[in-house]
């Protein structure tokens, strides 16, 4: 049943992507959805053994393919989610019949810089957030009703669900502060902790 | 002292217990108004409206509003500012 429910996200998890993270997980949530990332898995066992097992038990996927390059000048660029962004494709082609029902989600940072990276997915409806949360938010939502994982009536309008986000930040923010968060401490909130708070935000 | 220092330091790592979870859940947003960025303006919004109460084009004149409107009521009490990035860059009580 769960694997109806469950969206594997496949994102950087760096500070500079924190909020379209955050964004993420917000809109997951917000729909009834489980998320699932792979930091949320312990680190006793081989990474890729885990994702390999969240991709399998979700029947959605968000890959976000915008932070396919270097972090800093002369670094080499980060290919954790192309590749894991490939398993899954892979799972949806030679998987058995209920992998074959998997939906999944491209996005990247601008329209068509997904040509110069990964020229091979270019006939893929990719969606571009220009790195605005609220624009992701909207194509993840506009994701959600053409593919029928939300029913079309349970939809709402960018500015309601951006306008609940942000009540729910506040609850969040409000309450950690006053338990003796410090602003930095609640910016780099774990993440299987965000969406403990962002649940109860939302409940 | 070295040792007591990253004795102390380890005790930092916060979790978030069910009693924290439970007081997020039970937050009255009710007296908040919200100042954040749209279409390229700063807008007032009060909690539980989609539609902005004011709108200005610089950030201060937003916040000030939003103060006045918290001054002025006697429900509001909090300014919550968001930054372009939809985080909240601070509160003002």
């Amino acid at each position: 049943m769960s694997f109806n429910t469950n969206i594997f996200i496949n994102c950087p998890f760096d500070n500079n992507y924190r909020p379209l993270l955050q964004a993420l997980i917000f809109i997951t949530l917000y729909f009834k959805f489980t998320p699932k990332i792979a930091t949320t898995k312990s680190s006793s066992h081989v990474r890729i053994n885990e994702i390999i097992t969240l991709i399998r038990d979700s029947k959605y996927s968000i890959h976000d393919i915008s932070r396919c390059e270097p972090l800093n000048t002369g670094e080499l660029p980060r290919f954790n989610m192309p590749y894991e962004m490939g398993i899954d494709i892979g799972c949806i082609n030679f998987g058995s019949a209920g992998q074959k029902t998997k939906q999944t989600l491209i996005l990247e940072k601008t329209k068509n810089r997904y040509d110069v990276v990964i020229s091979d997915i270019s006939g893929q409806d990719i969606k571009e957030h220009n790195n605005k949360p609220k624009k992701l938010i909207e194509k993840v939502m506009d994701w959600f009703g053409a593919n029928g994982a939300v029913p079309v009536a349970d939809l709402r309008g960018i500015s309601t669900v951006w306008a609940k986000y942000q009540e729910c930040t506040a609850k969040i923010v409000i309450t950690l502060t006053a338990t003796g968060y410090t602003k930095s401490e609640i910016k780099k909130l774990p993440i299987p902790q965000y969406i403990a708070a962002m649940t109860s935000a939302l409940s | 002292m070295a040792v007591k220092k990253v004795a102390k330091k380890g005790v930092v790592t916060k979790i978030i217990t069910p009693a924290i979870v439970r007081r997020i859940q039970k937050v009255n947003t009710g007296h908040l108004v919200y100042v954040s960025p749209r279409n390229n303006n700063w807008i007032v919004r009060k909690d539980g409206a989609i539609k902005a109460t004011h709108v200005y084009r610089q950030k201060v004149s937003a916040v000030n509003a939003a103060k006045r409107m918290a001054n002025d009521s006697q429900e509001i009490n909090q300014v919550i500012v968001y930054n372009l990035q939809g985080e909240i860059s601070k509160i003002i009580k």
